[in-house]
């Protein structure tokens, strides 16, 4: 071994180890947090496909249809403060672009009223129902109808804690890579609540009235 | 690969917000969803109701998760916009089998001369 | 909230004294699982081991000891699922005929019919989700990390939640056993037999909770594992060089990421008509029981993938290894990994092909699952020619990735028999069909047989005992040629699955044979337990350095074993798809980083433990229908998420020259560096000596 080994060896080195080599964080939560969004999506998967079974005449077992209890344009509404609080929502991400503090709060804030606005009206929606005696327990269509469309309600709520969460998050302690990666995460968490909206409004109000 | 960021707002993924995407997203959904409830709720419609409806679903969710969550093969999104695809296939797949499955179901079993009453 | 028979109160929902059961072999059990977990407890307190216990196992978030605990869990419900096999066994062969004698209450044999169904269920499920999957999972999450170069898996924190919600799962599994009763609607739960009108107790409860709760984690980790490979991969590391095995990990945790929340739905719907009345899977009232059964299998199928996926990774891993020559058909090999993957999404219908669908539909999947056979036939060959013409060493993992390529191919032949529907009706629920899918559940097992022995020596640092380790797989293969044979045999004469009482005397001397192949793995799990005792009493003589194997191929062989806690001291730059064997080609096997720097490491944290403590209780709660426990523990969770994020700094600096000492250290002895007691290592089986 002489000195070409030496060279080759030294040579070498540079490509052997890595120093200073850094992972990306906020790229990873982020797409660790959309790779659980899209296990999420195979939820929905389930209970769509359980709807799409479920919504016969012979699984109402007598009981209402569709027709009986449905009114899209109540569910317009219902849309109206999804898509708004959206765009909400949006209006706070051009804020954090810009590392506008109070913009982001207020966008957050704003984003908040209008998913609260939707959790009242369907929460105000199927008590309704459940007054007039349309319970998840009086068919397999109604049971379905219920799953689906409160699992959404759901996430929604859960959404809002997230929200308030990140309220005081960003209040106090500010732009963290923490705080950033999380505002990125809801914002994913949020715009696919209202894309899952457009589906259950289009195939069960919308559809149901057919 | 993004590395060596010391603000988090530069990151790429938060500079690739933009609000136009917003407001045209917002303003297509809304004006399909508006369509759609017009093919449901207009009786002159109503033969074309369950395709424009169809149709007005799928472009407004196309619109949405295209605009909202940049989906595009540039290095900070291409993963998202990968995985993403390979997804809706298994979506289509879960609903769509399953349908087929139990409408071949009903026709041959007396749910669907139940269905006749 | 649907009203249950039986006695209720707010304190203690369905809880009472009657429930814990008064059975000899219960009582047994109990006494066996006491005793075991008296001595334990008694040896951890009586060697002082719980301050270590706490810090360096029940709170870390090293993904070397989760995977090992994941193994550990697994291991552990192996057992437990042995025992039960052990036991149907048994029943089979004692209750053949009308003449057949009873014992302990029953009519044939010694176990009555609710028992024995119990047992057919909680085998199942044990098997398939307490014990393949953790103990793959354990395995994707020690390998995988080392083999792409990483420090860690992306989210360190979010690895140790789903290691403790398994362990949830598997506890509420075990608790069943003592306290209440198990599902006895087989480990697929058929409705409507599930439903609250025909299984009123706690049983199915108990399995509902345990599975979706411990689903809750797989899915988690599959998401964790899944960024940990697109985002973690050392420099260098392209796709055309990522090692085999993490290909796999990558395929297999796109499957479970993908149906195990299918799984949970299936579940979830099925809790709401016993708990809420609703009607989704009920025979009436316009429910659709084979609703159930679809979207249980459209995770089902997709399961069988999952964890047999991993077992081809570790087969590609071992067989080169000990063939000392690369994987022949590389990029195929990825590619048919994904065909499996891809396909394996619409094949979900030949698990109920006598539901009665269209000809049009079962023939589509008929078609589906024969398709599979394409891409695993080419993995088959692709091993086949790995070992033609290499230099083969018959150590015992590659005996048992060897067995594992022949169980596949008994398996793959009876599963192409199966696709066909005509044949699959006709020998449908048979046990036929259960011989069928051990067969290919032991390609798994092999598999990880394989990996285990495989992998053991880079986390401790030594090897385990070939001696023993070859007669524990010659005393295995012959157990399961010896069960499954005659098993194939009955099936195909006709006999059904699930039976507590054979009244054909004449499938006695299938029954015998079976039982005396069950013998035999008694047998082979004596030598597994007498190899980890000898291997540990013997490990100074067992050690080994970073290349246990002197043939490793990928990165993980590049670190010292036991690996420490860091992985590598510095990253490494990855130049080619086997880089130990590129580096010993260019003679760079020996040459060190000139310079250490400074490592970011996870802080260990006792939040995942403590979200698992609530979420146990809320499984509880949710089994006995006390809703203030499960209101409490709900909340807990949600508190403690949120309170955690307030937390800012979960990370810490482990210094340069501190990593350099440690190095050093190692590379004087000889062997691994000394963990450090604060921060981790894998210091459990350290000589008594060195522990000051």
């Amino acid at each position: 071994m002489g000195v070409s080994a030496t060279t080759a060896s030294d040579s070498g080195k540079a490509g052997l180890w890595a120093q200073h080599h850094h992972h990306d964080a906020i790229s990873t939560r982020t797409l660790g947090f959309w790779l659980y969004m899209l296990s999420d999506a195979m939820i929905f998967a389930g209970l769509f496909a359980t709807y799409a079974v479920l919504s016969h005449h012979y699984n109402a077992a007598g009981g209402p249809t569709p027709h009986d209890f449905i009114h899209p344009l109540y569910a317009y509404g219902e849309t109206l403060a999804v898509f708004t609080s959206v765009l909400a929502y949006g209006g706070a991400m051009v804020a954090l672009r810009r590392g506008h503090k109070g913009g982001v709060l207020a966008g957050l804030g704003l984003a908040f009223l209008l998913g609260a606005v939707f959790i009242g009206m369907e929460v105000n929606e199927f008590s309704h129902l459940l007054s007039i005696g349309i319970s998840p327990e009086r068919s397999g269509y109604l049971s379905a109808f219920f799953a689906l469309v409160m699992t959404h309600g759901i996430h929604m709520a859960f959404g809002l804690l997230w929200m308030a969460t990140m309220f005081f998050q960003v209040a106090f302690q500010g732009f963290t890579d923490k705080v950033v990666y999380r505002m990125l995460n809801l914002k994913v968490f949020w715009h696919f609540q209202a894309v899952i909206w457009v589906l259950v409004f289009s195939f069960v109000y919308m559809r149901g009235v057919l | 690969m993004g590395h060596g960021i010391e603000n988090p707002l530069e990151h790429p993924e938060v500079r690739v917000v933009n609000g136009r995407g917003y407001l045209v997203s917002y303003a297509v959904s809304l004006l399909l969803m508006t369509l759609a409830l017009g093919f449901v709720t207009q009786p002159a419609l109503m033969p074309w109701a369950l395709v424009g409806l169809s149709a007005a679903a799928a472009v407004a969710v196309l619109v949405q998760i295209i605009l909202l969550f940049q989906l595009d093969f540039s290095e900070t999104q291409v993963w998202t916009t990968v995985s993403f695809l390979l997804i809706v296939p298994l979506f289509i797949i879960a609903v769509g089998l399953t349908m087929w499955m139990f409408n071949a179901l009903d026709a041959r079993t007396m749910l669907a001369g139940m269905m006749m009453h | 909230m649907v009203h249950v028979q039986g006695p209720w109160s707010e304190l203690l929902g369905r809880l009472s004294p009657s429930a814990i059961p008064n059975n000899p072999i219960i009582t047994g059990a109990f006494l066996f699982s006491a005793v075991i977990g008296i001595v334990l407890l008694g040896y951890v307190t009586y060697a002082g081991k719980w301050g270590y216990l706490w810090r360096e196992w029940l709170t870390t978030v090293d993904h070397k000891k989760i995977g090992v605990m994941y193994i550990i869990v697994g291991l552990v419900m192996l057992f437990r699922g042995f025992i039960d096999a052990l036991m149907m066994r048994t029943q089979q062969m004692l209750a053949d005929g009308p003449h057949s004698a009873g014992f302990l209450g029953a009519a044939h044999g010694y176990l009555i019919p609710y028992h024995f169904d119990q047992i057919y269920s909680a085998h199942g499920t044990i098997m398939i989700l307490f014990a393949a999957t953790p103990i793959l999972v354990g395995i994707m999450n020690v390998v995988v990390p080392l083999q792409i170069g990483a420090r860690d898996m992306a989210f360190p924190y979010l690895n140790a939640l789903g290691l403790w919600l398994t362990v949830v799962g598997a506890a509420l599994i075990m608790m069943s056993l003592f306290l209440g009763d198990f599902s006895h609607a087989g480990w697929v739960g058929m409705t409507p037999l599930t439903e609250l009108a025909y299984s009123p107790g706690v049983g199915v409860d108990y399995w509902m909770w345990a599975i979706q709760i411990a689903s809750v984690g797989t899915t988690l980790g599959a998401a964790n594992l899944i960024a940990t490979i697109i985002k973690m991969r050392a420099p260098g590391m392209t796709w055309g060089r990522l090692p085999i095995f993490t290909w796999t990990a990558l395929s297999t945790n796109i499957i479970a990421l993908t149906s195990f929340p299918v799984l949970g739905v299936s579940l979830a719907l099925l809790g709401l008509d016993r708990y809420f009345g609703t009607h989704f899977f009920t025979a009436g009232m316009g429910g659709n029981l084979m609703l159930y059964s679809n979207l249980f299998w459209m995770w089902g199928h997709p399961e069988v993938y999952f964890v047999i996926l991993p077992a081809f990774g570790m087969m590609s891993e071992i067989i080169p290894t000990f063939s000392e020559k690369a994987l022949f058909g590389y990029i195929t090999m990825v590619a048919a990994s994904f065909a499996i993957a891809g396909v394996s999404w619409s094949v979900w219908l030949h698990h109920f092909f006598t539901m009665g669908a269209s000809p049009a539909v079962n023939t589509f999947f008929s078609i589906a699952t024969m398709v599979v056979g394409i891409p695993t036939g080419v993995k088959v060959f692709n091993w086949a020619f790995t070992i033609y013409r290499g230099r083969s060493r018959f150590d015992t993992p590659m005996m048992w990735a060897i067995g594992a390529l022949f169980m596949l191919l008994l398996g793959g032949l009876t599963g192409m028999m199966l696709a066909m529907p005509p044949i699959n009706y006709s020998v449908h629920n048979s046990v036929f069909v259960v011989a069928h899918f051990h067969t290919m559940l032991m390609v798994v097992i092999y598999g990880i047989m394989g990996g285990v022995s495989y992998w053991f020596p880079k986390v401790f640092g030594f090897k385990l005992d070939e001696t023993l380790g070859k007669r524990f797989f010659w005393y295995f293969t012959a157990g399961t040629i010896m069960v499954f044979v005659p098993m194939y045999l009955s099936g195909f004469m006709g006999m059904t699955r699930r039976l507590d009482y054979l009244a054909n005397p004449h499938l006695l001397p299938f029954e015998v044979l079976e039982e005396f192949g069950i013998g035999l793995y008694t047998v082979s799990v004596y030598y597994f337990v007498r190899q980890l005792y000898v291997s540990l009493r013997d490990r100074s003589e067992n050690r080994v350095g970073a290349n246990a194997w002197g043939t490793g191929r990928t990165l993980e062989w590049m670190t010292a074993s036991p690996t420490p806690f860091y992985n590598f001291a510095v990253t490494p730059r990855v130049n080619a798809r086997d880089e130990l064997i590129w580096r010993k080609e260019q003679g760079f096997e020996n040459t060190l980083p000139t310079q250490y720097e400074d490592i970011l490491m996870p802080k260990n944290t006792a939040v995942p433990l403590l979200i698992g403590a609530f979420s146990l209780a809320l499984g509880f709660g949710l089994v006995w229908r006390i809703w203030w426990m499960t209101d409490l523990s709900l909340l807990g969770v949600v508190l403690t998420v949120i309170a955690r994020s307030f937390v800012r700094v979960t990370d810490y600096v482990v210094g340069a020259s501190e990593v350099e000492q440690i190095e050093r250290r190692s590379r004087t002895r000889g062997q691994s560096p000394r963990p450090d007691s604060r921060r981790g290592g894998m210091g459990v089986f350290r000589p008594s000596r060195s522990n000051t």
